[in-house]
């Protein structure tokens, strides 16, 4: 959401460990990080700061589990969500990067794959099969609803 | 038992007996047990205190408005306790309304408003910590707090429920519901 723009970026976690000269916060435990509507969760985020702020959040989940994210469309009362293994937030670009076992969810439309790049600026997200994976799962799957009326 | 066997057993007790006599005789009267002191033995004001490191160079300096040493605990009490630190890359002072110091200055107990304070460097904004309760060690700038924590850093705001560090002005790690107040870089997209 547009609005979500000018937000400061909140982190909360168990445990936080401030690193200074290198500007890396690393979140432990619990973590979620909000900007506005985008909410950015895993077990552990590692927050790289730029000279001004914000720069870019490297999210990882527990053994097995996925990280996620959840961001809110714009004008629309509905809600992008993501989850992979690895998800990188830049804030600068204001763009997602969901790797191994990504998948995305908008408005009924499913997009799954090894790396989905979600753009939450202009809300397109586009998925990218990484070569010669071998595994089952590595085809990209497109799921696009029928648009309803109303949409 | 033979005559013979008898003589050893003799002697041992003649020996005891001697020896017990002899602990008697030498026990000073006066030993009755010492009334420990719990008043102070000694109270300083205005005290400054340069401590120097291997190297022989001056390593910070600490300075009391009052101190208080109390010979049975041998704790040294500081009303107003300041430590400034002068580096190469700029100062850092840390203050407090009261700290324990426990024999040797190894370590000290600040308490009542806790702040530690690190200047900007060129590349480093200023840092500032405040708590209520920190045991900090001064040679090695180590410190452990279990009282909530407020740090600032240029624009960055952190808050945790307490907090460890090998060096104050390094790695701090705030532990218990630890949350974070960031501003967002400029995008490089209008």
């Amino acid at each position: 959401e547009r609005a979500d723009r000018e937000q400061p970026i909140n982190i909360e976690a168990d445990k936080v460990t401030v690193d200074d000269r290198n500007r890396t916060h690393t979140f432990e435990g619990n973590v979620i990080l909000t900007q506005g509507t985008l909410e950015l969760r895993g077990a552990k985020i590692v927050v790289v700061q730029g000279a001004d702020g914000f720069q870019t959040g490297v999210a990882t989940a527990a053994e097995g589990e996925l990280a996620n994210f959840r961001q809110k469309r714009e004008g629309v009362d509905e809600y992008v969500e993501g989850e992979a293994e690895r998800i990188e937030y830049d804030g600068r670009n204001e763009t997602a990067t969901l790797f191994r076992r990504a998948q995305v969810r908008a408005g009924g439309d499913v997009v799954r794959g090894d790396v989905i790049e979600y753009d939450a600026l202009t809300e397109n997200y586009t998925a990218h099969r990484l070569p010669a994976e071998g595994s089952e799962d590595s085809r990209i799957r497109v799921t696009i609803q029928p648009k309803t009326s109303g949409s | 038992m033979s005559n013979d066997r008898i003589y050893p057993v003799i002697a041992l007790l003649l020996l005891a007996a001697l020896t017990f006599w002899l602990e008697r005789i030498t026990r000073s009267p006066e030993e009755v047990p010492r009334v420990e002191r719990t008043d102070p033995d000694f109270i300083g004001s205005n005290i400054r205190m340069t401590s120097f490191d291997e190297a022989g160079q001056p390593h910070y300096e600490l300075t009391s408005e009052r101190i208080v040493h109390y010979p049975l605990s041998d704790v040294t009490d500081l009303i107003e306790p300041r430590l400034l630190y002068e580096t190469a890359e700029g100062e850092l002072r840390i203050r407090a309304r009261e700290a324990e110091a426990a024999a040797g200055l190894e370590n000290v107990l600040l308490e009542g408003e806790v702040e530690v304070e690190r200047d900007a460097t060129v590349s480093d904004p200023a840092m500032r910590l405040e708590t209520e309760r920190m045991r900090y060690w001064p040679d090695t700038q180590r410190a452990f707090s279990d009282a909530p924590v407020v740090l600032k850093h240029g624009n960055i705001t952190a808050y945790g429920n307490g907090l460890r560090a090998d060096n104050i002005s390094g790695v701090l790690e705030l532990v218990g519901d630890a949350r974070v107040q960031m501003p967002r870089s400029p995008r490089n997209r209008q």
